[in-house]
């Protein structure tokens, strides 16, 4: 089990890489917000691995902030880009 | 049992991780800001359920249980909304895609230019070129020979005359491809024969035109009334339609 759970932090942490290749490249404000919506998931597939690997039903706790947060920040990005092309 | 679980939840745990994967390569990959929310959105929720639900298999327990459940609810409800929402605001920025983008079902224009050639049509590519570049459109060069006057003449003197119009015209429209190649477009160029007015209307229909750019008829100054009448009769049942923008250029 364990080395299943490694394989799987290895792969979310890759994917995590490959996300912030995505917010460094850009080229526009909107690819950055997708990579980083795609970020915020993928972080919290990380805390749920990382959960069953030490035992810590706690952190769970941790997963719903970030799912939380994740979404509204999206949604903030989405509408204040929104509102500055209007401008 | 324990083992069963395990299994079950590790192959959730190792699918869950690939479609994560897969959603980060697409961000990376894909070519512009709509092809990688597609690839991120969709891939991401899956991807989430299964690590979810490997989570919930492996502790088990009520509060656990709950938690995930909630999470997962969140997320498929939360993501297909932040996805519309990132989206639209691209869309609303103009946030350019990608090149080789065939359909477009948001805007489709077809912009049709009517031209007669010569200087003062110059001003009207113009206008027709800069709209395709505006709506990421198609654009039709159209020019019509004019066979209406003809039937007057002999069917010998008519043909012979239609044949040297016809080169006219041919030559007319290559200018136009040039002018609009010049400005990074790709236009088609199309040649018709018959009474303009008619043929005019028929090819807008034919190509479901959204746009149809013509020029300002030649007059003299102090002449605009006698103008406005040739444009009305050229462009006649378009008008009542609607449903294409008519563009005059001068």
């Amino acid at each position: 089990m364990t080395w299943v759970l490694d394989l799987a932090l290895g792969g979310l942490v890759l994917a995590l890489l490959l996300g912030f290749v995505r917010i460094l490249r850009g080229p526009t404000a909107h690819d950055r917000v997708v990579a980083l919506d795609n970020t915020s998931s993928t972080v919290v597939g990380l805390v749920g691995v990382y959960a069953i690997r030490r035992e810590q039903a706690v952190l769970l706790d941790v997963l719903i902030v970030i799912a939380l947060l994740g979404f509204i920040s999206t949604v903030a990005f989405a509408r204040y880009l929104e509102r500055g092309a209007q401008q | 049992m324990s083992t069963v679980r395990d299994v079950l939840a590790s192959a959730l745990l190792l699918g869950g991780v690939f479609f994560s994967l897969v959603a980060a390569i697409g961000i990376v990959r894909l070519p512009d800001v709509y092809s990688r929310i597609h690839a991120s959105s969709k891939s991401t929720t899956l991807g989430l359920a299964g690590i979810l639900l490997a989570v919930l298999l492996h502790f088990g327990t009520y509060e656990v249980t709950t938690k995930v459940l909630l999470v997962i609810l969140f997320t498929f409800l939360t993501a297909p909304v932040g996805a519309h929402m990132i989206a639209r605001s691209a869309y609303v920025c103009a946030v350019s895609w990608y090149a080789k983008t065939t359909r477009y079902d948001l805007e489709r224009a077809t912009v049709v230019c009517a031209t007669r050639g010569g200087p003062a049509s110059e001003r009207v590519h113009e206008r027709a070129i800069e709209l395709a570049q505006e709506r990421q459109g198609v654009l039709v060069f159209l020019h019509v020979v004019d066979t209406a006057e003809l039937s007057a003449l002999g069917p010998a003197h008519a043909s012979a005359v239609t044949r040297e119009m016809r080169t006219l015209a041919q030559a007319i429209l290559r200018t136009a491809q040039a002018q609009a190649r010049a400005a990074g477009v790709q236009a088609r160029a199309e040649l018709r024969e018959g009474e303009v007015s008619r043929t005019l209307q028929a090819f807008v229909h034919e190509v479901g035109a959204d746009v149809l750019v013509v020029g300002y008829p030649h007059t003299a100054p102090g002449n605009e009334h006698e103008a406005e009448g040739r444009l009305w009769r050229l462009l006649g049942g378009l008008q009542e339609q609607g449903n294409v923008r008519l563009v005059v250029a001068r």
